[in-house]
């Protein structure tokens, strides 16, 4: 096992990989930027090294500042945590060169999976059924427009190199097409510094179900069932859950056997999350491969048992996987929400600032991931996700009502300071959700239900937010 | 190192990099980057001493040396739990009850204008409708349009572009409408 592990991250996810290291006996190096001076992280970890300025970009996402730093403490591995450096696969190749063990698959793999035309083609090749659409790089917009008159519309356009939600284009008629491509290029462009797109039939209620995966370097391969991460907002996802509900009976099954059949072809080596959409009457298809440890990976935790995080750091540290299939079983139902600062009333529009009061909830099979204590300023330059606030129950409903107990538990409050927590309580009381009947749409059917946009208050003495 | 992560590195260098030539050993590396470094440190020096305002942060750049000073904010450096926002509550509040500012939504950095070189939403003097845009506040990447909360007219920005701002604080003094 490692000696030392510094954690290129910062936020809740930074702690929960240094919780991990500590129970494993691994001593912690944390990094931070000059606004995370204060951060929980920079306190819980046996060292810490400050390595720039606040913008991500001359602090997390330098990386010359990571490794040196990982170098100078001395170091032997090196846990990126989701985003920033997370799935940069000449960040993974850096680390290796300079001696680090980067916590997270082979650089070439990360790359190619991290293209999005390439990833495609290579899990076609191994089985995975995909959504009609291209399989090779679009060479003109007038070949990217006859496709999508082939595949018929609606269809979604989509970065090549995207992620995280953001790069993508709906496009419901033929005349819309090529407008709608060029933009979505110059989009690729200015956000990941590629235009390349792709173009495959859109879902309009289709439900985002994914399959964790684990593998070791010898050859084996698991999953551990799914995650159902339907509840988003422009594409973030605001609630996910396991098991998957209402899916027809033997799908997670199917679903399962094909990612760890991926995982296999791709050379997958440590924790990975295929991203599946399913359709109303229940087929499934590919859409990407996550490369990382993701947000919502405890609710796979909750029912599983399994410590995702501890058993990233076992494949890296070169052990075989002890885990088999036949040893996976999920129990009960597990939900996560995400508590962000934002203002559901705007738009969830971000409100970054000092936390005067906060008070995470508690009771049984209650977890709470965070980074936030009473008299944390959050920062305005990084995301807003401030808590992961997950339940485990032994069936969905009671899952649910034990959510709602623990939302309403949860204080969160300061100067211009606002949470999802309302919002959420919302969509867990929501019966559409409670039934298990929701897709993609329902966060925008419950902002539509809730009144009119024209409504929302600017707060006193606020100039107010769009 | 495969050529593609070397492509990349040879690419930020030559963003960074401002023409100083390369030196051939790694003790002569090693002597130019304590030069450089001297240097950068003397002029910056020489900067600080020269500018009225102290400074929130300072960069200087040559060749392939940089060199970052921050210095805490006055107001809220000490970082003592609970001060700050008290601090923040009482500004906001006292801009309330004076009706003489617009201020901003959330915590943030303060943009003039909508794109750099372009000009100023609002200057002084000028008149401004319920829900016109004053300026931008960016949060977590996101541009968050500050409109006014009533009719009024500007009479002194109070923010430079590009600075940092709190929930609550002023950006604008201002006079209502019915007053001029």
């Amino acid at each position: 096992m490692f000696d030392k592990v510094l954690i290129a991250n910062r936020g809740e996810i930074a702690l929960r990989v240094a919780r991990a290291c500590r129970e494993m006996g691994v001593r912690t190096v944390a990094v931070y930027s000059t606004e995370d001076s204060e951060s929980a992280v920079v306190s819980y970890a046996d060292e810490a090294v400050r390595i720039g300025p606040g913008p991500s970009k001359r602090s997390y996402l330098s990386i010359p500042a990571v490794v040196e730093a990982a170098l100078r403490a001395g170091a032997d591995a090196v846990h990126p945590g989701y985003g920033f450096l997370s799935e940069d696969a000449d960040f993974a190749e850096v680390c290796t060169d300079n001696g680090l063990v980067f916590i997270g698959p082979p650089s070439e793999v990360t790359a190619r999976l991290g293209d999005k035309t390439a990833a495609r083609g290579l899990m076609s090749e191994a089985g995975l059924p995909l959504l009609p659409g291209s399989l090779d790089p679009l060479s003109s917009a007038e070949q990217a427009h006859r496709l999508a008159d082939d595949i018929g519309y609606p269809v979604i356009i989509k970065a090549a190199a995207g992620g995280g939600g953001r790069g993508m284009r709906v496009v419901h008629d033929s005349a819309e097409f090529e407008a709608a491509y060029q933009e979505t290029r110059a989009g690729a462009l200015a956000l990941f510094g590629d235009p390349q797109v792709f173009v495959e039939r859109y879902l309009p209620n289709g439900r985002h179900v994914e399959i964790q995966v684990l593998a070791d370097r010898f050859g084996n391969a698991v999953h551990l069932g799914e995650r159902d991460c339907s509840v988003q907002r422009r594409h973030q996802k605001l609630i996910e859950e396991s098991p998957a509900p209402r899916l027809p009976s033997g799908l997670v099954e199917e679903m399962g056997r094909v990612a760890v059949q991926g995982a296999l072809a791709a050379g997958y080596v440590g924790a990975g999350t295929f991203e599946f959409l399913v359709s109303p009457d229940g087929e499934f298809s590919f859409m990407e491969v996550n490369c990382r440890i993701q947000v919502e990976h405890p609710v796979t935790e909750m029912v599983t048992g399994v410590d995702l995080v501890q058993e990233q750091l076992r494949i890296a540290a070169g052990h075989p996987m002890t885990l088999r299939q036949e040893d996976v079983a999920v129990h009960g139902a597990a939900l996560e929400c995400r508590v962000n600062v934002e203002n559901p009333d705007a738009e969830f529009a971000p409100t970054p600032g000092v936390l005067r009061e906060f008070r995470p909830a508690g009771g049984p099979f209650v977890r709470v991931d965070t980074h936030g204590y009473p008299g944390y300023r959050v920062p305005a330059s990084y995301d807003s996700l401030l808590a992961k606030l997950i339940v485990w129950a032994p069936s969905r409903q009671r899952a649910l009502d034990r959510m709602d107990r623990a939302l309403e538990e949860f204080r969160v409050e300061g100067a211009g300071v606002r949470t999802t927590i309302g919002f959420l309580r919302e969509v867990v009381a929501d019966p559409g959700f409670r039934a298990g009947e929701h897709d993609t749409t329902i966060v925008d059917r419950i902002l539509r239900e809730r009144g009119e946009p024209g409504s929302r208050s600017s707060g006193e003495g606020v100039s107010g937010a769009a | 190192m495969t050529q593609r992560a070397m492509n990349r590195l040879e690419r930020e260098f030559d963003d960074e990099s401002t023409g100083v030539p390369a030196a051939g050993s790694e003790y002569e590396k090693r002597v130019l980057l304590d030069e450089l470094l001297e240097r950068v440190r003397h002029h910056s020096v020489r900067f600080l001493a020269d500018v009225s305002r102290s400074p929130r942060s300072l960069r200087v750049r040559a060749g392939d040396v940089s060199f970052d000073i921050e210095w805490s904010e006055s107001g809220h450096d000490v970082m003592e739990a609970g001060d700050t926002a008290s601090v923040v509550t009482e500004r906001g509040d006292a801009v309330t009850r004076e009706h003489d500012s617009l201020v901003s939504p959330t915590v943030g950095v303060y943009y003039e204008a909508p794109e750099p070189g372009a000009e100023p939403f609002v200057r002084a003097g000028d008149a401004v409708e319920q829900g016109q845009q004053v300026g931008i506040v960016e949060a977590m990447k996101l541009m968050i349009p500050v409109r006014a909360e009533r009719a009024c007219r500007i009479v002194e920005p109070l923010k430079a572009n590009g600075e940092s701002v709190e929930y609550g604080e002023a950006l604008f003094t201002v006079t209502s409408v019915d007053e001029d």
